[in-house]
């Protein structure tokens, strides 16, 4: 039997017992009432039995007591100074009288009492229905999620495939061509020469793009799996600098990295190491000759903050939060003459991300750029 | 996919005749579940107004704020009230930590005010994260902006509300705090699935989110 049947049986069976309750007091009242009529009968015909039928005529009679008889009885209480309460007849209904007013109060004041009990209790009882839809809301929500997570990747990494089947197509048609020049008649040794000699360099080309792209989609589609061990941030960094000094020394480039504490923190010290490459290499291509690279790192309180300072051109503020997106690449002349393919920001911000950390750009105070990259400390 | 928050023509003009100001014009939003999305617009484009809506905090002339598909106009002002703490983490730029509480009171007041009981393993975790753990029992007076903020942001994060507004949480700090604390708030948001709706008017910050609404004279001029 569920709760709200148990109450209505309760209430039914208190309502019950207060009706019989009251009855029984009526019951008992109009007896008591009875009694003390026939004892005011009896008591007029002891002392006058020479006119025991008359009374008995008179209490008998079932008509209604007629003005004139009422009048005078009026009369005789005030002459005594009587009133109807001092009557035994009186008093004894109004004791019944109060007795079932108490009983009715009371019973009122229980049903009343379990009345609050049973709204609270089932205010309860929505409460936890309320929680327990929100927690299936909640449940019904993470499945969709999971299941919008899982199709996402799916576009995700059909939107790569043509993506990078995209990228590979300009290289491919190039050596093509190159290649069909080269195979055709009436070529000098010297021409011959030149067309392997761009082949070679396309052929340079595809395999530094097909390396960013075994990067992007190995990424992309979980294979590469992040690490994160506790180590030193400054080997990390030192071993990325020292990846790109040659590049930086060839274009008269300096990096000097500002003096810090090192803090041994938690991070994949190899792709962490990779994004500060990819940062740096972006840096010394497209900064002009005999410029600097400054490396800063300061400490905040939940994590560290790594500034790459240049002084190059700098990204246009209407393109800076389109460089991390994959295969993005500016439309500038000095960006286009020198060689990319658009993945490596990409790479560091997901790299990033998957250890909680961030990457923006902010224009430098001498106009550069300025990569600022957050790693929390734990 | 399905949108977590979502606005259908919504429309809120302050003044009258020549003063008047069309705060939020005629806006269709789509957030989904997840995302990061900055809103940018400058002061007086409208973006407070419009997060005010998506809270519930304000009721508009005209238009449906959905959450979770449901129009959460729709309902009493009570019923909105127990809506909007179960289902929305609000940061705001001025903190709005209640001076007289320490920051674990502060942290768990909404808990609290929801009659819930406090997942104290839950709430120490996003304490740890945001490097307040020796602090629990400091008044907010004796803690800087950017700590203030934290702790703000771990009270919005502390009843795992399924969406996090934040009106420009950075605008009262400088900008090493403001990255972290953004850093901070983005890690913890993708940690625990929540959707964060983020209004600023920095575009460096905006670059950090997965998505960004650009706000003019009440309309989205580019999303």
């Amino acid at each position: 039997m569920d709760r709200r049947k148990r109450t209505g049986v309760a209430l039914a069976a208190g309502l019950l017992f207060l009706f019989v309750t009251e009855i029984l007091l009526l019951f008992l009242a109009g007896n008591s009432l009875y009694k003390e009529e026939q004892g005011k009968l009896g008591a007029l015909v002891l002392s006058h039995p020479e006119q025991e039928t008359e009374y008995i005529e008179l209490f008998d009679r079932g008509k209604q007591r007629n003005r004139q008889e009422e009048e005078a009885g009026k009369e005789l209480e005030e002459r005594y100074g009587y009133t109807p309460f001092d009557g035994r007849s009186v008093k004894t209904f109004a004791a019944y009288g109060i007795g079932m007013a108490m009983v009715f109060v009371a019973g009122l004041g229980v049903s009343w009492v379990l009345f609050l009990r049973n709204k609270r209790d089932r205010q309860q009882d929505e409460n936890n229905q309320e929680e327990l839809r929100e927690k299936y809301i909640e449940l019904q929500n993470h499945f969709e999620k999971v299941r919008e997570k899982l199709s996402r990747e799916e576009n995700n990494i059909k939107s790569l495939i043509t993506d990078i089947s995209h990228q590979l197509k300009t290289p491919i048609a190039s050596l093509k061509m190159s290649c069909e020049l080269a195979g055709s008649a009436d070529l000098t040794w010297e021409e011959r020469e030149e067309f392997y000699k761009k082949e070679w360099d396309e052929i340079q080309r595809l395999e530094n793009l097909l390396d960013s792209l075994i990067h992007v989609s190995r990424l992309e589609s979980g294979m590469i799996q992040i690490q994160p061990e506790m180590g030193s941030l400054k080997n990390t960094l030192v071993q990325a600098v020292n990846s790109v000094y040659m590049k930086a020394y060839e274009k008269s480039i300096d990096i000097s990295l500002d003096e810090f504490q090192d803090v041994q923190i938690v991070h994949d010290s190899k792709w962490t190491g990779e994004v500060f490459v990819n940062i740096l290499d972006n840096a010394v291509k497209y900064s002009p000759e005999h410029t600097e690279i400054r490396i800063r790192v300061t400490e905040l309180a939940t994590c560290m903050m790594l500034e790459f300072i240049d002084q190059g051109t700098g990204i246009p503020a209407e393109e800076a939060h389109r460089v991390f997106q994959r295969f993005y690449r500016g439309n500038q002349e000095y960006v286009k003459k020198q060689e990319g393919s658009g993945v490596g920001l990409y790479l560091a911000r997901k790299i990033l991300e998957e250890q909680k950390g961030t990457i923006c750009v902010k224009v430098a105070p001498e106009g550069g750029n300025n990569f600022v990259v957050t790693l929390p400390k734990k | 996919m399905k949108a977590i928050l979502e606005t259908r023509d919504l429309v809120k003009y302050y003044g009258k005749g020549d003063n008047l100001v069309k705060a939020i014009d005629h806006t269709d939003l789509i957030i989904e579940p997840g995302e990061f999305t900055a809103i940018v617009g400058r002061s007086g484009s409208g973006k407070s107004t419009l997060l005010h809506m998506l809270g519930g905090l304000d009721r508009p002339d005209s238009g449906k704020v959905l959450i979770e598909g449901r129009d959460i106009f729709k309902l009493k002002d009570e019923k909105l009230a127990v809506f909007r703490r179960r289902k929305i983490g609000f940061i705001f730029q001025s903190y709005n930590l209640v001076p007289s509480l320490n920051v674990w009171e502060n942290i768990v007041l909404p808990i609290g005010l929801d009659g819930k009981k406090v997942d104290t393993e839950y709430v120490m975790d996003i304490i740890c994260r945001i490097g307040m753990e020796d602090k629990l029992k400091s008044l907010p007076n004796t803690l800087s902006g950017g700590q203030q903020q934290r702790v703000a942001i771990a009270r919005a994060l502390a009843s795992r509300p399924a969406i996090i507004l934040a009106d420009e949480p950075t605008g009262n700090l400088d900008s090493k705090t403001e990255l972290e604390v953004i850093s901070m708030l983005k890690s913890c948001v993708s940690e625990y699935g929540q959707t964060l709706v983020m209004i600023t008017h920095d575009e460096t910050i905006a670059q950090m989110a997965d998505r960004m609404i650009v706000i003019e004279d009440g309309k989205v001029v580019r999303a």
